[in-house]
């Protein structure tokens, strides 16, 4: 299996006119990779996901899969989101045997399928609550099963985590960890925090600010598993690839300021993006 | 404290039921309460009415909250059970209660309103529902006829009454009532069905896709049962709207039901009917209410720990 991004570009036709989210994207994504994609905000890391996952399409180039062309959402690339998005009126169970479904595999094979990746992110005594009865970090573990139980190509994550709080993260990060190491699924997976990338991925692509074109690559795949942030390698590639990030969201915050250094509006603040495509206006 | 070895899962599901519980006892003792001042005030008023100097026809028609329970206790054939019973003129002396009740006015009256309801109720919903989930899918639906649906909601459904009497009043003295209630009730269940539907959030429907699910597969799995709640609140703004429209269209329409009661009681000048009717007719609804929707409501409401249901 083997992913390629071929110059992709995409823009946005929206009322404040067009905005090019991404521009000249060549990324190629090899199968048992875990890609972490960070950048400023705005400078579409989720357009890229979306692509990927068959919910967007590119203005020009193309997203291919196994030299196919991306056409639209497909069971073997299954996306997680920033909230669990998980099915209210399902129990856990069943949420997690969703997709099963849509492989149509016997009932009984359904359910122990979904048994078993109940187990492997801990939630086996816990498939008869409903959503609302869990907690967020172990609702989005329901999420991760969910995706994980169809045994999808590869499972994208569009900062899964960003909504909890560090003590859980930390522990999902172990738990992430561990189920790639185990199955070496293909993982892209998108997020702010380059010591969340740091840990987890064999490889952080870091995105310049909108438009967004990829600045740098860093090949982790030397780093051993498990990464402490405390050892000096795994400190040094992450400020490393902190100080290549600085430069972008510099940019995008100097894009908060005008000229003489007072503030726009407040809610323009809050999304970079729109302030700058409220000066060109 | 007490809970503190429970997990947090556990903790939080008995917080819940209590929750939960609590208000359902407390909510009745307080409207019971409530009642109970609102018919004190009643009274009070009343005597205050009945004592100014003047015209004494002023307490016929602003009848006490005895007098109206005695109108009621008569009227729906009670009044078999203490012996003073009057049989209706020309009719014999029933030979037992249910006998009794079946004579007076408010049974048959009752009967006669609630089969039109539930005709009149299903033939909307029957249309109203899928039309509805038609809007809400396709944008050509929705620009027309989900826009006169929206038109048509806003126009009082008692201004449908000449047109059914033109259409329908040599059909039989029914029809009309019922053209009214349908009318009354469809658009709105148009309208509340799609608004169920669209208000999905769109992650729903993301999350079942990336999973593989498509066309109507994702309709029937995910879209609709996502809607629940919304279809539910249709339904039940659907039944409020017939409800309504069929009394309209029985005040006007002679033709038995509980909306002629009241039209024949202000006819005679007996105000203690007026406000008995009245009375049952809101009995009516709420006992619908708390009988069919609630509990639906309230099992959707636990089942997906929805903090408030739509109403
Ligand atoms: N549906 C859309 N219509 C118009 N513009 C869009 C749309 N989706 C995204 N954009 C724009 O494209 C740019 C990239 O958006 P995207 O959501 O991919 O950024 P991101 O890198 O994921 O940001 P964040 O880190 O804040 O999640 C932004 O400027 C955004 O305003
Ligand atoms: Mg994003």
């Amino acid at each position: 299996m083997q992913i390629q991004f071929d110059n992709v570009r995409k823009i946005y036709k929206g009322r404040s006119g067009a905005v090019t989210a991404l521009d000249g994207i060549n990324l190629n994504i090899q199968e048992g990779e875990f890609v972490c994609l960070v950048g400023p905000s705005g400078c579409g890391k989720s357009t890229l996901c979306n692509m990927l996952a068959g919910f967007d399409t590119p203005t020009t180039g193309r997203v291919m899969v196994d030299d196919e062309t991306v056409s639209g959402p497909s069971i073997a690339r299954v996306m997680m989101f920033q909230e669990p998005a998980l099915f209210p009126w399902l129990n856990a169970r069943d949420n997690v045997a969703f997709g099963l479904k849509n492989l149509k595999l016997p009932a009984t094979e359904q359910q122990a399928i979904a048994e078993r990746f109940l187990k492997m992110v801990h939630l086996a005594q816990f498939g008869d609550a409903q959503p609302h009865e869990l907690s967020g970090g172990m609702r989005q573990r329901v999420a991760l099963a969910r995706a994980l139980a169809v045994d999808p190509q590869v499972l994208l994550m569009d900062e899964p985590f960003a909504a909890l709080d560090a003590q859980t993260r930390d522990h999902l990060h172990i738990e992430l960890e561990n189920i790639w190491r185990e199955t070496r699924k293909t993982i892209v997976f998108v997020t702010h925090n380059v010591r969340e990338a740091v840990t987890l991925g064999t490889r952080v692509v870091v995105f310049t600010a909108r438009p967004g074109r990829i600045k740098r690559e860093f090949n982790l795949e030397e780093l051993d598993y498990p990464r402490r942030t405390t050892e000096t390698l795994v400190a040094e590639t992450i400020s490393r690839i902190q100080n290549t990030l600085r430069d972008e969201v510099a940019k995008v915050e100097a894009a908060e300021y005008d000229q003489n250094g007072t503030e726009i509006g407040a809610d323009e603040r809050i999304k970079p993006d729109r302030a700058t495509v409220g000066r060109a206006r | 404290m007490a809970q503190s070895h429970l997990t947090n899962g556990a903790a939080a599901t008995i917080s819940k039921k209590r929750v939960s519980q609590r208000p359902l006892e407390s909510d009745l003792l307080v409207r019971i309460l409530f009642i109970v001042l609102l018919l004190v005030f009643w009274q009070v008023v009343h005597y205050w009415v009945v004592t100014r100097p003047g015209d004494t026809s002023r307490g016929a028609l602003f009848p006490s909250p005895l007098e109206v329970g005695q109108w009621l206790w008569d009227k729906f054939g009670f009044s078999y059970l203490t012996g003073n019973y009057q049989p209706v003129p020309g009719e014999p002396m029933p030979h037992n209660l249910g006998a009794a009740l079946f004579q007076k006015e408010y049974i048959p009256a009752i009967y006669a309103s609630i089969a039109r309801l539930i005709e009149g109720y299903l033939i909307a919903t029957v249309i109203g529902f899928p039309v509805g989930l038609l809007v809400a899918r396709s944008a050509l639906m929705e620009k027309t006829v989900g826009w006169l649906a929206v038109s048509l909601q806003s126009l009082p459904s008692i201004c449908w009454i000449p047109l059914a009497l033109l259409w329908f009043g040599r059909l039989s003295i029914t029809a009309p009532i019922l053209f009214v209630t349908v009318m009354g009730s469809l658009f709105a269940t148009i309208v509340t069905v799609a608004d169920g539907i669209r208000n999905v959030p769109p992650l729903l429907a993301r999350a079942g896709r990336t999973l593989g699910t498509t066309g109507t597969r994702l309709y029937f799995s995910v879209l609709l049962p996502a809607a629940l709640p919304g279809i539910v609140t249709g339904l039940k703004v659907g039944w409020s709207f017939a409800w309504r429209s069929l009394m309209a269209a029985e005040l006007i329409v002679n033709s038995g039901g509980l909306g002629f009661l009241l039209q024949r009681d202000r006819e005679n000048g007996d105000a203690d009917g007026v406000v008995a009717t009245i009375i049952v007719i809101i009995v009516i609804g709420l006992v619908v209410q708390e009988l069919l929707f609630s509990p639906i409501q309230r099992r959707l409401q636990t089942l997906w720990g929805l903090t408030g249901v739509r109403s």
